[in-house]
């Protein structure tokens, strides 16, 4: 029965009551055809509210326009109706405030590890000093330091994810979006950095929206599991995890874990299932 | 019934494996990473000599069958000119300052060219390449540039420009540029936009985006065009000096034919392929150098 407890499905109603740092209401989104006659639906009427300070991940078969709801919260999207809204202002474009983290490789491999994670500062026009130590603190606090002076090509993919997870944190944005962040990484590394990223949450407490197909990660890591679905891509059911905090890598074994993970994927195989075959 | 006996009595083979102790060998270990470094050092070492070593031996190949072909006694002197009479000129060239002074000239010219060129086709191509409407405004023009040589622009600019130094340095820079153009332009469009979208979402203006991200990202298609250009400039230089110059190695060129001089000829071509060589050997190196983060850096 504690099973039950912790999972408190709701299908119908979205909205959370605490101040909002990410907003949308009713929002759609379409692509322009490519050979189609009609413009393609991607995102119809999404009603989303995100707390401040919350961890939450989107997931959902392919398709179900979670990646594209995630570019609207950066402002890289702008929606063919309505617009999403950051601490209640309209999002109109991309630019500090949204912090973002990319599947693909996007720490800039013509600069070291620490003039990456100095760009976002030095866009903002802070001095060179400051700026370089802002940007040290960071780069010791992913476990990267001595690697200050390395380029991104002699180090691995999981040191160049946390070089992209250092330089996002060091640019302070409001809210961070993550796109499927580890979904390139081999298994070991992958789990490594969920453990990382989870203490960087916990010590800024900045709000997380993390899209990602795997649903261990997803519980794992979020407070809030939002379940997509494609054709139109539509929010289909949210989920409240409320294992405890902090979570450590014991917490994968527990059976409220595993029940969770077990549940959702049952959910999105029904919904792969509707969608007429699944994408796999 | 006693077959399925059977088969549950056969032995199962098992993986046997002896575990790595923490500290064994480890003096032994040490020895034999040593004298593997020294055998790949070795072998590396032995591959660099065999390669100057085949260089070497192919030039020595070409000048002694050079050699013989003029020691036959049907070979005629004057078309065909010895060695020694070849290495004579080369002599008397540099001590007269002929040399030095065609080899300045040419140089001087090929300089301004390229540079000029280059920095056109670097500004124009990079903003052609990232902003689209620039692009719809002159891929037409630029793209109908392109299949004619710049020497075939030469008449033109002679009717313009009369035979002046600046016609030759306005042909040589549009060599550089028709050239240098198409890497730079193919450079910006392939910028990952992941780059472009990451810096937005760190602040960066869409001016900073081009200055900082594109323009970087694209460097070693940039290097491309400068290596591709400056052979593009050389040869040019080359054939304008042989139509219209009363200085330079295609001066020195086309008076060797004039004066029947055949030795003249053969120095001017082995002056312009060594500085052609040297000055991509030294793009190459700059490169190297410049672009250490990119794994296109060789």
């Amino acid at each position: 029965m504690a099973l039950k407890n912790s999972m408190k499905i709701d299908h119908s109603e979205t909205t959370i009551d605490w101040a909002p740092a990410l907003s949308v209401d009713g929002i759609r989104h379409y692509f322009s055809p490519t050979h189609a006659e009609r413009p393609f639906l991607v995102l119809d009427d999404i009603n989303l509210s995100i707390p401040k300070g919350s961890f939450v991940s989107l997931v959902g078969p392919s398709g179900c326009g979670k990646s594209t709801l995630l570019r609207v919260f950066a402002g890289l999207i702008i929606p063919t109706i309505g617009r999403a809204m950051l601490s209640g202002e309209p999002i109109e474009g991309p630019n500090e405030r949204k912090g973002m983290v990319f599947q693909e490789d996007a720490v800039f491999p013509w600069l070291n590890v620490q003039k990456n994670v100095e760009f976002g500062l030095q866009m903002r026009g802070m001095g060179g000093r400051e700026r370089a130590e802002v940007a040290r603190e960071w780069i010791e606090l992913v476990g990267l330091k001595g690697f200050e002076k390395s380029y991104p090509r002699e180090l691995s993919g999981g040191m160049r994810k946390r070089v992209d997870l250092a330089r996002v944190y060091a640019s302070n944005p409001e809210v961070l979006l993550m796109d499927e962040p580890f979904g390139a990484l081999d298994a070991l590394t992958k789990l490594r950095l969920q453990d990382e990223l989870l203490r960087l949450w916990e010590q800024s407490r900045k709000t997380v929206v993390f899209v990602t197909h795997d649903l261990d990660e997803a519980v794992y890591l979020s407070d809030t599991v939002v379940v997509m679905a494609a054709r139109p891509g539509r929010i289909s059911s949210v989920y409240h995890i409320d294992i405890p905090r902090p979570r450590r890598f014991e917490t994968r074994a527990t059976e409220q874990f595993t029940a969770l993970a077990h549940r959702l994927w049952g959910e999105i195989e029904k919904l792969e299932a509707s969608a007429g075959g699944s994408s796999l | 019934m006693t077959l399925i006996a059977v088969q549950k009595t056969e032995p199962q083979p098992r993986v046997t494996a002896r575990l790595n102790a923490e500290a064994t060998g480890r003096a032994e270990a040490q020895a034999q990473e040593a004298e593997a470094g020294r055998k790949f050092r070795e072998q590396a070492s032995a591959k660099r000599r065999l390669q100057v070593s085949l260089g070497i031996l192919s030039l020595v190949i070409v000048v002694a069958i050079y050699w013989i072909i003029t020691a036959l006694p049907s070979s005629n002197p004057a078309l065909l000119p010895p060695p020694g009479v070849i290495v004579r000129g080369f002599v008397n060239g540099i001590l007269d300052g002929s040399l030095f002074e065609a080899t300045q000239a040419s140089l001087g010219r090929v300089a301004a060219g390229y540079v000029i060129g280059c920095a056109v086709a670097i500004v124009v191509g990079s903003i052609r390449g990232w902003y689209r409407i620039v692009g719809y405004l002159l891929d037409p023009v630029v793209d109908a540039m392109r299949p004619v040589p710049a020497l075939a622009y030469i008449p033109l600019v002679i009717l313009w420009f009369g035979i002046g130094e600046g016609a030759r340095i306005l042909v040589i820079a549009f060599a550089s540029f028709l050239s240098c153009i198409v890497s730079v332009t193919a450079g910006m469009k392939e910028v990952p936009i992941v780059y472009a979208d990451a810096a937005r979402t760190l602040g960066a203006s869409e001016r900073m985006v081009f200055l900082r991200v594109a323009i970087p990202s694209a460097l070693p298609y940039i290097f491309a065009g400068l290596r591709v250009s400056l052979g593009a400039a050389w040869g040019t230089l080359v054939a304008a000096e042989l139509i219209a110059a009363q200085s330079g190695l295609g001066y020195l060129l086309q008076a060797g034919q004039a004066f029947f001089r055949s030795e003249l000829v053969i120095i001017a071509l082995v002056i312009i392929g060594l500085i052609g060589y040297l000055m991509d050997a030294f793009l190459k190196a700059l490169q190297t150098r410049l672009l250490r983060w990119s794994s296109r850096s060789g």
